[in-house]
């Protein structure tokens, strides 16, 4: 560091109008939110609550693991260089730039009952007994289109984070490795998943985070539905309060959403630390 | 039998220069040969092309009497030692030399057995359970050593094994080194650009530059007897002293000259100093155990050594023995009888 | 090590799939949105328009003040990047450069804050918006949205700082420069990359925003483009515009696929530095 006569506090008039802004408009509703919490012991009596708890923690876990193994494969695909692999990772990327509600809109339109290009296709692969299914109106079938929504968004992100991670394991391992005898598939074993670990770990947690708190997808694609079963808890808290106008319940329900989130970072973050200690 | 025989090899990287313009040469069984040459002569390139880390354009490689062109490195029956030692960084220092005869399906107590051999054989017993990251670079490079020692290859391929060492560790492994591999009893193809360690390891030497060689032979060979100028000036420290014919002439220390466009070579440390011509002492560069005189002899710039240090002052006189000088056809640089 | 022809038609098959995959949902929007209104929901589903028909773009425009929310959508994403890139240099700068104390605290505290989903903020926010007058309004928005992007946007820009080699701004400080003339001087025009890209993803964030758009916008005046897609679905309940809707997602979507397909590296680029310091 340059300049030792003028550091320290004064410096901090540089990153001052930023820490104001992310201050404002982050830290101290976050603080309002906990403050307008109340009726905390409803948690304990409302039917809703847990329900919507379990489906928002399946969704996250199978949303993950699928986009843990599509990401990694498509990120040994697109990694190493060919022609045309500017064009194809711009394909790839894009279900990521799209914006979630917006192509919520098109997935609904996939999924509709009646029209749906994703009932034809099956049909047509003679895989459902008819070209209209009610996908959306049945709850496995919602939560799973929900899944596929997601997923297709998400796939690309993991890529990238994976992709990163991959370039940072040396050639010359995987020539040792061939050289010792390994095939491309012992290869993968032997040195890319081991060397992977710490970047997996990264952005699984970093995921999982955010599929925790998925709104904008189920808000739009299923609007919780059918019947609110397929409410994630974001969804469940926003409900509640501009639609029932209960606000101090709602700020609970955030509040506990918040601490579980807390929670299950904490049990992800132990678990890859307990495995790195072998 | 493990010879290694390389047939006119040639390779370019996306049609430009070629980076080996048909090399050729044989490796006897149990012999120990450098590829010496300057950094990009290619000479790393064909010890990658001899593993099978990369293919040649075209020529044809033969190992133990098998060809082997197209044959994948793990089939290859040889170990490549990487310069920057490539250890599994997840893996113990035990598990690091074990995997390549792990999936080899060797027997386990086999393995154990190899592994107790190696490690006894170059001090690793107390590292055993480390990981690559809490040892020292000499140490990960003796893992590097032990792995490719326990799988018992026909031949031993290594690319620059010493050049991150430090110095001082540098000139201790190199001996070391050379024990290993004689009692190992591999062919080894040994990669540096280190003249120093390719003197002193090799059975010997093949000189690389610009993807062509230069010359094959010896140590000896190649410091008594170069065959152009490049092999002249590569080997021996200071390099050989090369003059055009006019300078030499004019100096009046070669007399007797033939006939031709010529340059002529003597060895700093051959020239006689203190007898002869008279020549101005320009530079004095003292090493210790010797000393390094640049001399001015009548126009003619050449370098001598002299043992202790210098205290003759600022003129002197040298002179050329006789069957040191060495003569080099100077529009090709090779060497004239 | 060698590439065989059987692998290599294998690997190019693999990326058509991925390519595909990702390019589907959006191509099928765009593929609806051509069609005549009367195949639009025709069953069984057509694949292909008989003709191309480009109605129903005129009719999205029409029925919503379309226009405007693009309009809304561009100014507020336009606001956005230029806010956060300029407090996102400083304090990015002021964090790698200026030796803060308690900076890694902060940088924590700011890298923890922004992984609460945005549920957490929108009940105080909206009220805090309604206080500050700025219900309804883009620059409420800007100034929501450059609060929520700083943190990325100052994570990325210091990586990239921290790499910088110090000497230039060394020989600069010997030839006179302030502080902050060396800053846009000299730092600024060599980081021009990374900004570029950090500016990109930030548009992209503020095109796609849902949650906080919808929480704080309910008029049309500043309503920006997802919230109204999501809202053209509730025009009457049978007859849902699907050819109109088609039509606005392409609208919608086609900027950000230009996007991506123009700068593809550097979002990569940008993503993955993120994602290393992770």
């Amino acid at each position: 560091m340059r300049d030792h006569s003028r550091a320290g506090a004064v410096n901090w008039l540089y990153a001052a109008p930023a820490m104001l802004f992310m201050g404002v408009v982050s830290l101290l509703p976050i603080g309002y939110t906990f403050g307008l919490a109340g009726e905390y012991h409803r948690l304990a009596v409302d039917t809703r609550f847990w329900p919507v708890m379990r489906t928002t923690l399946s969704l996250t876990a199978v949303t993950v693991a699928l986009e843990l193994a599509l990401g990694l494969a498509v990120a040994l695909v697109l990694w190493s260089p060919f022609p045309g692999r500017g064009l194809a990772r711009a394909a790839v990327l894009i279900p990521w730039a799209l914006p979630t509600a917006v192509m919520a809109m098109a997935w609904r339109w996939i999924f509709n009952a009646d029209s749906g290009v994703m009932g034809d296709l099956l049909f047509r692969l003679g895989l459902v007994a008819s070209p209209q299914v009610p996908w959306l109106a049945d709850a496995t079938s919602a939560f799973w289109a929900i899944v596929l929504a997601d997923v297709w968004k998400t796939t690309p992100f993991m890529a990238v984070l994976l992709m990163s991670g991959l370039a940072a394991i040396p050639d010359e391992l995987y020539e040792a490795a061939a050289i010792d005898g390994a095939g491309p598939v012992r290869r993968f074993f032997v040195v890319t998943l081991p060397l992977l670990k710490s970047t997996i770990v990264v952005a699984v947690i970093f995921r999982a985070i955010q599929t925790f708190g998925l709104f904008d997808l189920v808000f739009v694609l299923t609007g919780g539905g059918p019947g609110g079963r397929t409410q994630t808890i974001a969804v469940y808290a926003y409900d509640v309060v501009f639609r029932y106008q209960e606000l101090a319940y709602g700020c609970a329900l955030v509040v506990a959403m918040a601490l579980c989130l807390v929670l299950m970072t904490g049990v992800m973050l132990g678990a890859a630390r307990g495995g790195k200690a072998r | 039998m493990a010879e290694v025989k390389v047939e006119d090899i040639r390779k370019s990287f996306g049609g430009g220069k070629p980076v080996l313009d048909g090399v050729s040469f044989t490796v006897a069984d149990g012999e120990f040969v450098s590829l010496l040459g300057p950094s990009g002569c290619g000479k790393t390139t064909l010890l990658r092309i001899i593993a099978g880390l990369e293919y040649a354009d075209s020529g044809r490689l033969g190992i133990g009497g098998r060809e082997v062109s197209e044959v994948p490195p793990k089939d290859r029956d040889i170990a490549f030692v990487f310069q920057n030692y490539a250890l599994y960084p997840h893996l113990t220092v035990s598990e690091n030399v074990a995997m390549g005869l792990q999936l080899r399906g060797t027997p386990a107590p086999e393995i154990a057995r190899r592994i107790a051999d190696a490690a006894a054989r170059l001090g690793l017993e107390p590292l055993l359970n480390r990981r690559p990251a809490a040892l020292s670079g000499g140490q990960r490079q003796r893992v590097a050593l032990a792995r490719s020692l326990v799988r018992e290859p026909q031949v031993f391929l290594l690319d620059e094994p010493l050049s991150n060492l430090d110095a001082v560790l540098r000139e201790r492994t190199r001996g070391e080194l050379k024990l290993l591999f004689k009692r190992a009893k591999g062919t080894v193809v040994y990669v540096t650009h280190d003249q120093v360690e390719a003197m002193t390891m090799s059975d010997r030497i093949v000189l690389l530059n610009e993807g062509k060689i230069q010359q094959v032979g010896t140590p000896e060979d190649l410091y008594r007897r170069p065959a152009n100028v490049y092999a002249a000036t590569f080997l021996g420290a200071p390099p050989m002293n090369i003059v055009p014919r006019s300078d030499a002439e004019r100096s009046g220390l070669f007399p007797g000259l033939p006939a031709g466009d010529l340059l002529v070579g003597v060895r700093p440390e051959e020239l006689k100093v203190g007898e002869g011509r008279e020549a101005v002492v320009i530079v004095v560069e003292p090493v210790g155990s010797h000393t390094i005189l640049t001399l001015d002899a009548a126009g003619a710039s050449l370098r001598a050594v002299v043992p202790g240090t210098w205290s003759g002052g600022s003129t002197c006189k040298v002179g050329v023995p006789p069957g040191s000088v060495h003569l080099f056809d100077a529009p090709t640089g090779a060497r004239r009888a | 090590m060698r590439p065989t022809v059987r692998g290599q038609a294998l690997f190019a098959l693999a990326v058509a799939a991925v390519a595909a995959w990702s390019l589907a949902p959006f191509l099928w929007q765009a593929i609806t949105s051509l069609k005549p209104a009367a195949e639009v929901a025709a069953v069984p589903v057509r694949y292909w328009p008989s003709t191309l028909d480009f109605s129903s773009y005129a009719q999205v425009f029409e029925a919503r003040p379309f226009a405007t929310y693009i309009w809304n959508s561009v100014v507020v994403g336009l606001g956005t990047t230029a806010l956060t890139t300029v407090l996102g240099v400083c304090a990015a700068y002021a964090f790698s450069r200026l030796g803060l104390p308690g900076g890694r605290a902060a940088l924590i505290g700011i890298l923890g804050l922004s992984l609460f989903p945005g549920t957490v903020l929108i009940v105080p926010l909206k009220m805090l918006a309604a206080k500050a007058g700025l219900l309804n309004t883009r620059s409420g928005l800007v100034i929501a949205y450059t609060a929520l992007n700083l943190p990325f946007a100052i994570w990325v820009l210091k990586a990239f700082f921290d790499r910088l080699p110090k000497d230039v701004e060394e020989a600069a400080w010997l030839d006179g420069l302030s502080r902050w003339q060396t800053l846009w001087k000299i730092v600024l025009p060599l980081s021009a990359p990374a900004v570029a890209t950090t500016a990109i993803l930030v548009f992209i964030f503020s095109w796609n925003e849902f949650l906080i758009a919808q929480t704080l916008v309910s008029r049309d005046a500043a309503r920006t483009v997802p919230v109204g897609i999501a809202m053209l679905s509730g025009v009457t309940v049978y007859e849902v515009p699907w050819g109109q809707i088609a039509a606005a997602v392409v609208v919608t979507t086609l900027p950000v696929v230009a996007i991506v397909l123009a700068f593809q590296r550097r979002i990569v680029e940008g993503l993955t530095a993120g994602a290393v310091k992770g």
